[in-house]
């Protein structure tokens, strides 16, 4: 018998044929169906990077490893918003400084992570673009099967602030698996 | 690697429970299934019932019977995953305790010294948004927490 079989049993051995159609029906949002008890597959994972990452858990790498050939999707992204902020208030050259600064830190923070993903048997690939932290992420996740997002993505942890603001609302808005880390 | 997956009796810990045989099958890993009971659960749910229904007078004995059909319902789901982890050859234990919600799972996380943390996204009260237990858990822990959705 079934994890499913027997959960069903024992809550409802009571409750057979049409009224269980109608429990289910009616508290769906608290019973578990057979379609949803289905594992995800993980083929595809997004893990996005920003100036606020600034290294990656060997824990996470693990748990990522436990996905046999999903490809791991790198996005880094530097905020448009900010950029078009600098351009207009100081000049469009601190602005293009700005972004200097900020993709080199990317090239180097993506490099480094897709080496340590290698090392754990890990295939992954590189993309860098300057656009919205939180709506890109979560686009981007409608492509993805999990996403494994850093706590401090968005921007920097503090004593009182362990966890972005950013990575929680993202967190909350997902409907994939998601790892915090 | 050990994992530690909680369970509170809802359908998104059910989830997170089938979610994490995958990755503990592929990494021989040790899974602790792990329940937190809040006597201010029963309280709760015994107060409300009897304020509503005019029962007040047996308050009590609603609560002495919620918190026991509390401890035998988690009982029972964790009987029913250790078995259907056991038939796929997992390695795992269980642990339910009674106290501070936020407290015991830090106090757990931080004595066991899990690699993974894996939870559902909401609790029994249906799929509201992802609940204040996941900003407090997150707020105190290391290791990376899969939620599943």
């Amino acid at each position: 018998m079934g994890y499913y079989t027997s959960l069903i049993q024992r809550k409802f051995k009571d409750v057979v044929g049409k009224r269980y159609e109608s429990v289910l029906r009616e508290y769906g949002e608290f019973l578990l169906s057979e379609e949803e008890m289905v594992v995800p597959e993980i083929h595809s994972i997004l893990l996005p990077l920003d100036i606020f990452v600034k290294e990656i858990p060997p824990s996470l790498y693990e748990v990522l490893s436990a996905y046999e050939g999903a490809r791991v999707s790198l996005v880094y992204i530097t905020d448009a918003q900010v950029y078009s902020v600098i351009s207009e208030v100081l000049s469009a050259g601190a602005g293009e400084e700005f972004m200097r600064k900020k993709e080199e830190y990317g090239h180097v923070l993506l490099n480094q992570v897709s080496g340590e993903l290698a090392a754990a048997g890990i295939e992954s690939t590189q993309r860098m673009f300057t656009g919205h932290k939180g709506e890109d992420i979560e686009k981007l996740a409608s492509s993805h099967d999990l996403v494994a997002l850093a706590k401090s993505y968005g921007s920097e942890k503090t004593e009182h602030y362990p966890i972005s603001p950013l990575a929680i609302r993202i967190a909350q808005r997902l409907k994939k698996p998601t790892i915090l880390f | 690697m050990k994992i530690l997956v909680l369970l509170d009796g809802s359908k998104w810990s059910q989830k997170a429970a089938m979610h994490a045989i995958t990755i503990a099958k592929r990494k021989k890993a040790q899974v602790m299934f792990f329940s937190v009971l809040d006597i201010r659960e029963a309280k709760a749910m015994a107060f409300n019932f009897c304020a509503q229904s005019d029962l007040c007078d047996r308050i009590k004995n609603y609560e002495e019977q919620i918190w026991r059909d509390m401890k035998k319902s988690i009982n029972d789901e964790i009987a029913d995953i250790l078995y259907y982890y056991n038939r796929e050859n997992v390695d795992c234990l269980s642990k339910v305790v009674e106290g501070n919600l936020h407290e015991e799972i830090v106090r757990e996380v931080k004595d066991g010294g899990y690699t993974l943390i894996v939870m559902g996204a909401y609790g029994k009260n249906a799929k509201i948004r992802m609940g204040s237990l996941f900003c407090d858990i997150s707020r105190d822990v290391t290791a990376p927490i899969l939620i599943v959705h």
